[in-house]
């Protein structure tokens, strides 16, 4: 995929608030080589939403009025991860830059994933909801695994996940969007649902992390 | 007729699709395949004979996911699983029943946290069951980890006696999703003894040609190929793939024409495909794969053909190196990482590894240093050790094929080393010397290099995987020496069919300006055929030789490497530093993070003012500037990393300054960093080191994923006063909790300051935190309020 990355928002990721101009550079020469080395890969399938045990009132909420789901699961590649590491060495500045734009990269393999599944249900006149994570609100991170079994993601696109449900590589996502014959918004991300907003740096800035 | 010499004599036809055909008799989706062969023992026999009735001379058990991973909780043991999986395709009839392994599901550590012997111990269980079970191979297969196949194929190999075949996936990019290029594959599978290597899974015969035939150029040992059929079909709802038995089987000849000789099917296939690769298979005439004679070496993601000058790093070595002694004895892996990654970037082709020192667990410290230097380098190794307890668990762990440095003329050496090399697949460097010494003579050494080679070769070691080292000696004492070094080489490179090695540096020792003597020697050398130059590349005279060897060569295609190098050199004349008048003082310098003129202003400061107060009156106080700054948000993080960075360089100017007048460095306050078990983020964990480092902190990073035992034994060891703890996840903050108890129970009497995304001041707390950091900066104050400022 053509990856297009946001330099506001690496520099957001980044914790950064300013326009000093090595910082502006160091963002956009980590964005150049995360682009450079990412290798995008999803895989998405269609279920209903009991085939993983969903519990919490969050994602429930989310995928109301849904009567199938779409289980979504992303990932930049082990690649990524070296490079990090590898800089972390000589530099946690870049390091930081270039996790940071990694983050960026995820969520925009992410946002073409989505495009690709609303694209494929409007055809058929169904209606999408955004992305809803584990880990997200009171949805635990602890069905990662049964989800990514679901999905076939080790084989399909080399992604799996540690004991501690860490997903490997580190730059992932897996998701769930619900999917509708009415139209439907999906509770989505935000700060009402972050477990985080109490103590969020962005949130007391007064500006948000991006989501 | 017994399996090996089966497949050496004629095709072998394995069987297809076990999924898809599931899928067809109705097996529900998500639910374990493996179950079946409990559940539906006759659904899965009737495939296995589909398929012997289609023509596989071999069928593979319905068990690629009967790891203790992927069927915990399933209400069956592994062992229970597979019985049953043999006992179903025995009833096929098939000729052959092979045991089949999968991935475990989850990525060994460095990528994720799986250790390597848990994997081996998953993989052994397996095997040792199947192989009681009857089974005549064991099938491994749809591998995208050289290093999780390396344990698999281990494990089969020490704990039966039967034939292994292995197969990797492979993307279109020509590499598995971890970055594993065929040829890597190959040669470090082919190393291990495995039977017969090849490809499955992923893509179609049609897309996998181009990886098959580099997998091909490398492979000694029967290949196999075991394609999907086809692309999955986008616009089907169902799982299904794009081509049919007929097109399937018109890549036959394709493969055979690259000398596979074993051929399968994978996803979407079904006997159908099977009948008619036996088919096209009838009229064609076999072929024994032919060995390949190579010399080469690999890392997990980098294959090095030993097909011209291949520069070897020395720097990771504490001979005669004071820093590199106190990096081992201080446990300072970022030290011994970042001489790997200079030595990287400056153009070696592997690099030498060697951490022994007297009072240091060599054995540990090879292992960890292997490991962190993988995660991060992807150039092969040479384990620099002579004692085969130190490189035998290396050689385990290492991913890929390495070089051994290195085996002598002892029979000693030769009988401890050897058989390392043999079973790791391995090259090795044999020393010409023996009980008695280096000999002075060219004879001698080549008398030597001789018994070396015939020693190797009774353990199935050929000469093309030995570099014999002819020993370079000081000129200066020895001043016959460099001829006759250069006689031997030339020697033993024209007779023996072997490879050379030589560190060159020990050919000035005592002389003044050695780099004129070092890189004249390296260029008579190369001429010599000398493949193996040991030097440090960061001296660029070095690599200048090695380069311009490689143009007048014809080793440099179009000369671009050449001038790809040395154009740009001369365009650029070094910008002169600003004069020291308009030099910003040490407080700008930090603040806007300009380490050389940081550098600078501290060795002005030191001219005049003693370096604890340099570091007391201006070095602290401009990183407290900025840390208020960064507290106001009128600077952020990637300030606050910038200045810290960039006050690392001052500071390194007064440790050298206070090295060279002789005064001890004022004993630090000690602090240990970890990221707690289950947790592999570490970003915020070296952010907070970077900065606490600065402020004059003696750092011991534990890593990631780090027990809380080997916290607690650190903590009491070195009598630490304040452990920081990171965890990112919701789910591993229940290890820092852990990790706090244990130390608590265990008489720890220091304080605790955590951070992490997820925690909050409240559950720090709860969890008997004496400070909840929620940055860098806060970290640093924790510490103040522990030590004093």
């Amino acid at each position: 995929m053509n990856l297009k990355l946001d330099r506001a928002e690496v520099l957001r990721y980044m914790g950064h608030a300013g326009s000093d101009t090595d910082i502006v550079q160091t963002a956009q020469w980590a964005m150049d080589r995360i682009v450079q080395l990412a290798a995008p890969r999803w895989n998405w399938i269609v279920c209903t939403p009991d085939a993983l045990p969903l519990s919490g009132n969050d994602i429930h909420r989310h995928l109301d009025g849904c009567d199938r789901m779409a289980v979504l699961c992303a990932t930049l590649g082990a690649a990524v991860d070296r490079e990090i590491r590898r800089t972390g060495y000589r530099s946690m500045l870049d390091a930081l830059a270039l996790d940071a734009a990694a983050g960026d990269a995820i969520e925009k393999v992410c946002d073409a994933a989505e495009d690709e599944i609303r694209m494929q249900f409007g055809q058929h006149g169904l209606y999408v909801t955004g992305r809803f994570s584990p880990g997200y609100g009171d949805l635990p991170i602890d069905i990662q695994r049964d989800l990514l079994a679901l999905c076939d993601a080790p084989r399909r696109i080399g992604l799996s996940a540690t004991p501690s449900n860490l997903l490997t590589p580190g730059k992932s996502v897996t998701a769930l969007l619900g999917i509708s014959a009415h139209p439907v918004s999906g509770r989505g991300r935000g700060c009402g649902t972050c477990r985080l907003s109490a103590n969020c740096p962005y949130r007391k800035r007064g500006t948000r992390c991006g989501t | 007729m017994e399996l090996n010499s089966r497949i050496l004599s004629d095709f072998f036809v394995l069987d297809g699709g076990m999924g898809t055909m599931l899928m067809e008799a109705g097996m529900p989706v998500g639910s374990l395949p493996e179950l079946m062969n409990l559940n539906h023992p006759e659904v899965i026999a009737s495939i296995h004979r589909q398929y012997v009735e289609a023509g596989s001379d071999m069928v593979i058990t319905c068990t690629f996911g009967a790891n203790e991973k992927k069927t915990a909780g399933c209400g069956h043991t592994v062992e229970e699983i597979i019985t049953a999986a043999v006992a179903n395709a025995r009833a096929s009839g098939a000729s052959y029943v092979a045991l089949d392994v999968g991935p475990i599901g989850e990525l060994l550590a460095p990528t994720g946290t799986l250790d390597f012997d848990d994997a081996y111990a998953m993989f052994a269980r397996q095997i040792r069951c199947g192989a009681a079970c009857g089974v005549d191979a064991i099938y491994i297969e749809t591998m995208t980890d050289l290093l999780e196949t390396k344990a698999a194929v281990l494990a089969a190999r020490e704990t039966c006696d039967l034939p292994v075949f292995a197969t990797m996936t492979f993307e279109a990019s020509g590499r598995t999703f971890l970055g594993v290029p065929p040829e890597a594959a190959a040669l470090t599978l082919q190393g291990l003894g495995v039977s017969a290597i090849g490809i499955n899974c992923s893509l179609g015969p049609k897309e996998i040609l181009p990886i098959a035939s580099r997998l091909a150029a490398v492979a000694s040992v029967p290949m196999i190929i075991k394609p999907n059929a086809g692309l999955p079909d986008a616009t089907s709802s169902t799982l299904s793939y794009d081509i049919t038995p007929e097109e399937f089987a018109q890549y036959v000849p394709d493969y055979l024409a690259l000398g596979f000789t074993i051929f399968g099917g994978c996803c979407g296939t079904t006997p159908e495909y099977i009948r008619r690769i036996r088919t096209a298979l009838d009229n064609a005439t076999f072929r024994a794969p032919e060995p390949k004679h190579l010399s080469a070496l690999c890392s997990g993601t980098r294959y090095v053909p030993v097909d011209g000058v291949c520069v070897i790093g020395e720097r990771i070595n504490p001979t005669g190196k004071k820093r590199f002694k106190q990096a081992l004895q201080e446990h300072d892996i970022d030290y011994i990482i970042n001489q790997g990654i200079e030595q990287s970037d400056a153009g070696a082709h592997v690099l030498d590894v060697n951490v022994g020192l007297p009072g240091i667990d060599e054995r540990e410290m090879m292992m960890e240093v292997i490991q962190e230097l993988q995660s991060c380098i992807d150039l092969p190794l040479q384990l620099d050790s002579n004692n085969p307890n130190v490189l035998e668990p290396a050689l385990r762990r290492y991913n890929g094929t390495p070089m051994i440095n290195s085996v002598n003329g002892e029979d000693a050496s030769l009988d401890a080393i050897l058989p390392l090399a043999a079973k790791y697949g391995t090259m090795v460097v044999g020393l010409t010397l023996d009980e008695n010494g280096i000999p002075p003579t060219a004879d001698g050494r080549v008398a030597i290099a001789r018994k070396i080679v015939a020693r190797a070769a009774e353990y199935g070691i050929a000469p093309e995987r030995i570099a014999i080292d002819c020993l370079t000696l000081t000129v200066s004492a020895e001043p016959a020496g460099a001829m006759n070094t250069l006689s031997a080489l030339r020697t033993v490179k024209q007779e023996l069919g072997v490879k050379t090695c030589l560190g060159v540096s020990n050919i000035s020792f005592g002389l003044p300006q050695r780099v004129k003597v070092n890189s004249h020697f390296l260029a008579i050398a190369l001429e010599n055929g000398l493949d193996f130059p040991i030097i440090n590349p960061n001296v660029p005279e070095m690599m200048q030789a090695v380069d311009v060897h490689n143009l007048l060569h014809q080793r440099d295609p179009g000369s671009m490497h050449y001038i790809e190098t040395y154009s740009a050199s001369t365009e650029m004349p070094a910008t002169p530093k600003p004069s020291v008048s308009h030099a910003p003082d040490v407080q700008t310098a930090i603040l806007k993070g300009l380490g050389d003129d940081c550098a600078a202003a501290t060795r002005t400061l030191l001219e005049t003012l003693d370096p604890l107060d340099v570091v007391s009156k201006h070095l602290i106080p401009a990183l407290d500037t900025v840390g208020d700054l960064f507290e106001k948000d009128k600077l952020f993080l990637p300030q606050l990393i910038r200045s810290a960075e960039c006050a690392k360089e001052g500071f390194e100017v007064v440790r050298q300054h206070m090295a060279k007048q002789g005064g001890e460095a004022p004993k630090a306050d000690k602090v240990i960093l970890a990221t707690v078990k289950g947790d592999i983020h570490d970003i915020g964990k070296n952010i907070v080191k970077v900065v606490m480092e600065n402020y004059g902190y003696q750092i011991f990073d534990l890593g990631r994923d780090v027990p809380p035992e080997t916290i607690v034994k650190c903590a009491l060891e070195q009598n630490i006063r304040l452990v920081g703890l990171s965890a990112l996840m919701t789910t591993t903050l229940g290890a820092m909790a852990d990790t706090i108890s244990l130390l608590h129970e265990n008489g720890y009497t220091g304080k605790i300051m955590v951070g992490g995304a997820v925690l909050t001041p409240d559950y720090a707390d709860s969890i008997g935190a004496d400070f909840y950091c929620r940055d860098a900066k806060a970290s640093v104050d924790a510490a103040r309020t522990v030590f004093g400022s």
